[in-house]
């Protein structure tokens, strides 16, 4: 039964030590696991790099190489380890213009990222989505995901990402007049490039400050911040300075013009016309109008000013750059206006209200308005009024659109608040169930443990009690063994007194009496009397005789006494006896016990108990033979057979009365051997050592 | 015929020794043998010491009447009637032993006759006056006769 307890015991601490390592490790597995399915991600990067070569190509040719890639790599790039490449690839489709593949790879991406909680990836997808909608104006979705991304990236610390996003957001702000907010935000950007040392994006921060100090009408600091700029671009370490150099001149001279210093504005605009190329028809274009108009407003008004103004429209509506054909016509006007040519200028001057309404570009619909009123004197009042009602609602749009960029950053926070709480519920509550179930399984274990603990020690406490009874039962029997010795010693002393007083005193004493009498019948006395006498003196002697006889057999039953321990024997064998139908029949020699040690007396006498109590309980016999030997004072042999149905000795299940006999015969050192075969009956041979 | 004979009596009982010399006298009369000196010893120790004076002072025992069951004395190694009677049979080969006791199986030990060889072995309780007549005088009988080689 212990061995029993201890093997389920160990069991259950198994099962325990296994539970708690699949709870630990289950976690760390499900990471490991997935970078089995990675094939040859090198060759991936080695193709995208040498994508990334190829600048120069057409867009066609960039577009089939992509797309060759895209249909090669397809079942990669959906794995999660390979979302960097995914990434990628969907940048370059966004470059390329390639607008549904682009936004198809990007939408997958973020799936996967999001899956994974992949931060970083998805602030890169978010920034390419900013992107994607800031090309196609759609200004709110772009300055979302800038802001998705900056808070990714901030999450990071990711300092030039973080810097790229706040322009990024500065530039959209900037562009619905929310000047203070975007100057803040570029200054910040600004801050974290000069920290990186990133002079190249410096520059172009100065120049975003200078852009929007114009705008706010603050010329001195425009000028200030485009010098910066400038002075920057002539440090860069690059190859082609030219762009950098053509758009800080422009503004600078957009800045003088403002700030009607037109020799500097002239100046710059110049410089600028020096370095353009007259092929990139924009820039060019943009250039000979912005110079052709400062010389406008110094009041120079010949023909070779109109012609640059003209050279400028006619090249911006050969190229269907519509924004710019707007803001030739507007100068145009300007200029018949200068000039006092009322009808030109009104002609021109409604043709750029025109394209700027279909433009919906409010800020040049303002301006042409503003131009109308001046040349217009008939219809003023009409004009002014339009123009108040526009750059009234105009305001109020761009009220409402800094509103939504706000709200917009204020529900991302939000948003990113909630799944950070909700994230850490969840994982919380992961945790707190982990734990719930491991202490309850503890618990189980510890219960069940418990259980059996008390149930081991209460069945201690019943064997202890059990061993105590036994000994008690020993005692008891030795004392009772004690006691018969005594009680039959003191019978022996008696009857010996009572054999010797009989013999010793009582018989001469008659004898001598007899003797005495026998002279009498010496005398004379009549014959009658003499035969009477003499038989009465035959008859005294008869009754001497007589209690010779009974001190003779007093000594032999005292001789008889002796076997004592036999005798309890025989005893336990009647008691035994009256009540089954069992006969027994004891064959003992009247050998001297006393010096047999009262322990092995003891011990011989439970063990032939226990094997009558066995025979009685399960054996169903009818004859039991006990033999009990004593051989020359070296060792006592007992044989108990009985012709019950006997038992299987090959089982292993013996009973406790079998166990009982094997452990006292080994406590007095002894041997014992069981014969049995089912049906024949059972015999135990015990040898003790004397 | 030798008339003046010396008698021992060993026995503890009073009344038995009273009996014996009763017998004795019983005999005399019908005899005429005259028994000079009836010693009668309670105790072993008693009938030791006398015997031994006896023996010192050359003074032949004719007949003693020995009983077996009496109070040992161990100072002369003697623990009953049989060990004084072998201590007899040594001093004194002529005296002629009576032994009177009332163990019965005595009757057929086969040491006691070899070592004391009595002259009558007698069993208190299986005799009478008349056998017990008869022993005396068919031992006075014979040590007649003896004198008379």
């Amino acid at each position: 039964m212990n061995i029993k307890i201890n093997k389920l015991i160990g069991y259950l601490v198994f099962i325990s030590i296994l539970f708690f390592t699949y709870f630990t490790f289950s976690r760390c597995s499900f990471v490991t696991s997935k970078k089995e399915t990675i094939t040859d991600t090198n060759l991936i990067k080695k193709e995208l790099l040498d994508f990334g070569k190829k600048k120069d190509s057409s867009l066609h040719f960039k577009n089939t190489y992509l797309n060759d890639f895209y249909i090669k790599y397809k079942s990669e790039l959906s794995d999660s380890s390979n979302i960097g490449y995914l990434i990628k690839l969907s940048t370059y489709y966004n470059e390329i213009g390639n607008d549904k593949r682009f936004y198809k790879l990007n939408k997958q991406a973020l799936e996967i990222a999001d899956e994974f909680k992949d931060t970083l990836s998805l602030a890169r997808i978010n920034w390419n989505f900013a992107h994607f909608y800031k090309k196609r104006e759609v200004y709110d979705s772009a300055y979302y995901h800038y802001y998705n991304a900056l808070k990714g990236y901030e999450s990071k610390n990711e300092k030039h990402e973080i810097a790229l996003m706040k322009y990024g957001m500065s530039v959209i702000r900037g562009f619905f007049g929310d000047y203070l907010g975007a100057e803040k935000l570029t200054i910040s950007s600004l801050n974290i490039f000069k920290e990186l040392n990133a002079q190249n994006n410096v520059q172009s921060m100065y120049n975003h400050l200078g852009l929007l100090q114009k705008d706010l009408d603050e010329l001195d600091k425009a000028e200030r911040y485009h010098i910066k700029a400038l002075e920057i671009i002539k440090e860069l370490e690059k190859d082609n300075k030219d762009n950098l150099y053509i758009r800080t001149y422009n503004n600078l001279g957009r800045v003088y013009q403002e700030k009607r210093e037109f020799e500097k504005s002239l100046y710059y605009f110049d410089e600028a016309l020096k370095l353009v190329d007259k092929k990139d028809e924009i820039k060019y274009a943009r250039l000979i109008d912005n110079y052709a108009y400062t010389k406008v407003l110094q009041g120079n008004t010949n023909n070779n000013v109109l012609n640059n103004l003209n050279k400028a429209l006619e090249i911006r509506k050969s190229i269907d750059n519509k924004s710019g054909e707007l803001i030739s016509k507007l100068h145009i006007a300007e200029y018949f206006l200068k000039k006092n040519n009322q009808d030109r200028a009104l002609e021109t001057a409604r043709e750029a209200l025109e394209i700027s309404e279909k433009l919906a570009n409010t800020e040049n619909y303002l301006k042409a308005l503003h131009l109308l009123s001046e040349i217009d004197i008939d219809k003023r009042g009409e004009h002014l009024e339009d123009y108040i009602k526009v750059s009234d609602s105009v305001t109020k749009r761009e009220r409402r659109i800094q509103n939504k960029f706000a709200r917009i950053e204020f529900e991302t926070d939000e948003y990113i608040e909630k799944t950070r709480i909700l994230t850490q519920k969840t994982e919380q509550l992961s945790e707190q169930k982990i734990w719930l179930v491991s202490f309850l399984f503890f618990l189980i274990v510890l219960i069940i443990l418990i259980y059996f603990l008390i149930v081991q020690k209460q069945r201690n406490e019943k064997l202890l009690l059990e061993n105590e009874k036994q000994q008690m039962n020993e005692q008891i029997y030795s004392l009772k063994l004690n006691q018969h010795m005594k009680i039959q010693n003191e019978k022996n002393n008696e009857r010996n007194r009572i054999s010797e007083e009989l013999h010793d005193s009582v018989l001469s004493k008659l004898f001598g009496v007899r003797l005495h009498l026998s002279f009498f019948k010496m005398s004379d006395i009549d014959k009658d009397t003499k035969s009477t006498f003499e038989n009465h003196l035959t008859e005294l002697q008869e009754i001497e005789k007589e209690i010779r006889g009974i001190t003779h057999q007093l000594n032999k039953s005292s001789e008889d006494i002796n076997v004592n321990f036999v005798s309890l024997i025989k005893e336990l064998i009647l008691s035994k006896e009256s009540i089954t139908d069992c006969k027994f029949s004891l064959h003992s020699e009247n050998d001297d016990w006393e010096n047999v040690a009262i322990e092995i007396r003891v011990n011989l006498y439970r063990i032939i108990q226990e094997a009558i109590q066995n025979i009685l309980k399960h054996a169903k016999a009818k004859n039991v033979d006990i033999s009990i030997k004593r051989h020359a004072n070296q060792f006592i042999e007992i044989i108990i057979k009985d012709d019950g149905v006997g038992f299987d000795l090959k089982k292993k299940k013996n009973g406790i009365g079998v166990k009982n006999i094997k452990a006292r015969v080994l406590k007095l050192k002894g041997e014992v051997e069981f014969k049995s075969e089912l049906g024949k009956g059972v015999e135990i041979k015990i040898t003790i050592p004397t | 015929m030798k008339k003046n004979y010396k008698v021992f009596i060993v026995e503890d009982h009073p009344l038995i020794c009273k009996a014996y010399q009763k017998t004795l006298d019983f005999v005399s009369e019908k005899t005429g043998v005259v028994f000079k000196e009836i010693v009668v010893c309670n105790t072993l120790e008693n009938a030791y010491q006398k015997i031994s004076d006896c023996h010192e002072n050359n003074i032949e025992i004719d007949i003693i009447f020995l009983d077996v069951q009496l109070t040992p004395a161990p100072k002369h190694e003697i623990y009953s009637g049989l060990d004084l009677g072998e201590e007899i049979k040594k001093k004194m080969p002529n005296t002629s032993i009576i032994l009177l006791t009332a163990f019965e199986y005595l009757e057929n030990d086969s040491k006691v006759h070899e070592k004391l060889n009595p002259k009558a072995l007698l069993i208190k309780n299986d005799i009478n006056l008349d056998t017990l007549i008869n022993s005396i005088i068919s031992i006075i009988k014979e040590r007649n006769c003896e004198i008379a080689f």
